[in-house]
């Protein structure tokens, strides 16, 4: 009865002290925990697949090319205004930028598909069908490119990382830092940002009360030079079963 | 002897409060901290700017459309209409931040509630997270519905029903009291992400859904 009594005790101890100690290792379980093993096989949640942006955020943002020199809700810096009434969509497609409304900082709001796939073991693959746009979100420094010697692209360098639910089987989301990147567009009417931006994005899959699946794109864009503060939106995407819809369309300045 | 002893006392002490300590541990909450002032972002249009007479975007019923253009802003304005305030989907819909608050069993320190805070023309949101029934189809319907809570992976997850007949817009597109809202809470560093499905099968073709962050705020929210 002795022995019973203090097993139970301690067990009662041992097991409130260990999930509260799982839950404050929660922030700093970026991966670690699952290094041995592929990004693949490590996943905690399903991003592959086709997916059809859900536009009812920033509408009349994204959906048509706003009048120039709107860039309401972008915290635009001084610096910006320049350029923000300078914008001449003609001269970009002249000179071969007509993608600037293309890159990382924006692509997610860009009405359009995705298409989610393993290019390997440890590299995420995001397709765009809205300008034919292709990131790389690699989870390994042995799969990264020498991103401090690349020149900026339109989608940059993205280190990306598994975050876990504490919970077998909980679910978890897909953590994403883009850098060197190329000077681009947040909004289609040249509202800027420069190469010195950073996009963090987090990936979460909800389940729909009809049983469907929405990706939610947690992005928050960080630009030194023409914003004044993060720049936080959440486009987001509904699954679709397969690619017929796909419609692959070259970059264009505007809509 | 000796070693056989300490091996039968220890597989008899500790094994099973080990086994207790491993079942505890693959049921750890997957918990964030919800509890606190978020202030509003403000660089995501959830309304189109209030644009009146305006419903991109929205995928509305031909009744739901007909509600809408029907709604004029100074009906607000009559006396009893004057306190009706907003639905529960003006959470994201408004321009207003969020104060959350738990409140906690007293006996078991289990959380049974978060309240997220009302403002001027807001009724506080009760999410329960106790798994208590929800109230049959004929009970009271209020502005901010009856709500129920719990946690799946790393979103807090919830359903409000029971609200009263409002709107979705502040222009006037109409939501009915057979609506429901789904509710998932996402948190990443400082920042809220609330993700809306608002379902009604009067108004709505397919579930609006709206999605809005929030930062934390270093000073307490006050909306009094």
């Amino acid at each position: 009865m002795r022995l019973g009594l203090a097993t139970a005790a301690t067990a009662l101890l041992l097991a409130l002290a260990v999930p509260a100690g799982i839950r404050a290792r929660q922030p700093q379980q970026r991966g670690g925990a699952v290094a041995a093993r592929s990004a693949q096989e490590a996943a905690p949640i399903d991003l592959t697949g086709y997916w059809v942006a859900y536009v009812t955020e920033n509408w009349r943002y994204r959906m048509v090319t706003p009048a120039k020199g709107e860039y309401r809700r972008i915290p635009s810096s001084p610096a910006a205004l320049p350029l923000i009434n300078a914008w001449d969509p003609a001269a970009d497609e002249r000179a071969g930028n007509q993608c600037k409304s293309y890159g990382a900082g924006i692509i997610m709001s860009v009405p359009g598909r995705l298409h989610i796939a393993w290019q390997d073991a440890d590299t995420l693959r995001i397709d765009t069908d809205a300008g034919n746009q292709t990131r790389l979100l690699r989870f390994s420094a042995s799969t990264a490119a020498t991103s401090a010697s690349a020149p900026p692209s339109w989608q940059g360098e993205s280190k990306a990382n598994w975050e876990r639910a504490a919970g077998q089987g909980a679910g978890g989301s897909l953590h994403v830092v883009t850098s060197n990147l190329r000077s681009g567009y947040l909004r289609k009417n040249g509202v800027p940002y420069s190469e010195r931006t950073t996009v963090t994005e987090d990936f979460d899959v909800a389940t729909l009360p009809d049983g469907g699946r929405l990706l939610l794109v947690n992005t928050v864009v960080e630009d030194p030079v023409y914003l004044t503060g993060p720049y936080v939106v959440s486009p987001h995407f509904k699954n679709e079963s397969d690619g017929s819809k796909w419609e692959a369309t070259p970059c264009s300045a505007i809509w | 002897m000796f070693c056989h002893l300490v091996t039968r006392l220890v597989a008899r002490r500790v094994g099973p409060a080990f086994l207790l300590i491993v079942l505890a541990a693959s049921e750890a909450w997957a918990q964030f901290d919800f509890v606190g002032s978020w202030a509003p972002i403000g660089t995501e249009d959830v309304q189109n700017d209030s644009v009146p007479v305006d419903y991109l975007g929205l995928a509305l019923t031909e009744e739901g459309r007909a509600r809408a253009l029907s709604y004029n802003g100074s009906q607000k304005s009559i006396m009893e209409h004057q306190c009706q305030g907003w639905g529960a989907a003006y959470m994201v819909l408004g321009p207003f931040g969020l104060r959350v608050t738990s409140q906690m069993d007293p006996l078991t320190k289990n959380v049974l509630s978060f309240t997220i805070g009302a403002w001027e023309d807001w009724n506080e949101m009760i999410i329960w997270m106790d798994d208590r029934p929800r109230p049959t189809e004929h009970a009271l319907h209020t502005q901010a519905g009856f709500t129920l809570g719990h946690w799946e992976g790393n979103a807090l997850v919830a359903r409000t029903t029971h609200v009263k007949a409002g709107f979705i817009r502040k222009t006037g597109v109409p939501l009915t009291d057979s609506a429901t809202i789904d509710w998932r809470f996402y948190r990443h560093g400082d920042v809220l992400t609330v993700l809306m499905v608002a379902t009604d099968p009067v108004y709505l073709v397919e579930p609006e859904i709206i999605s809005k962050s929030f930062r934390l705020s270093r000073t307490p929210l006050d909306y009094r």
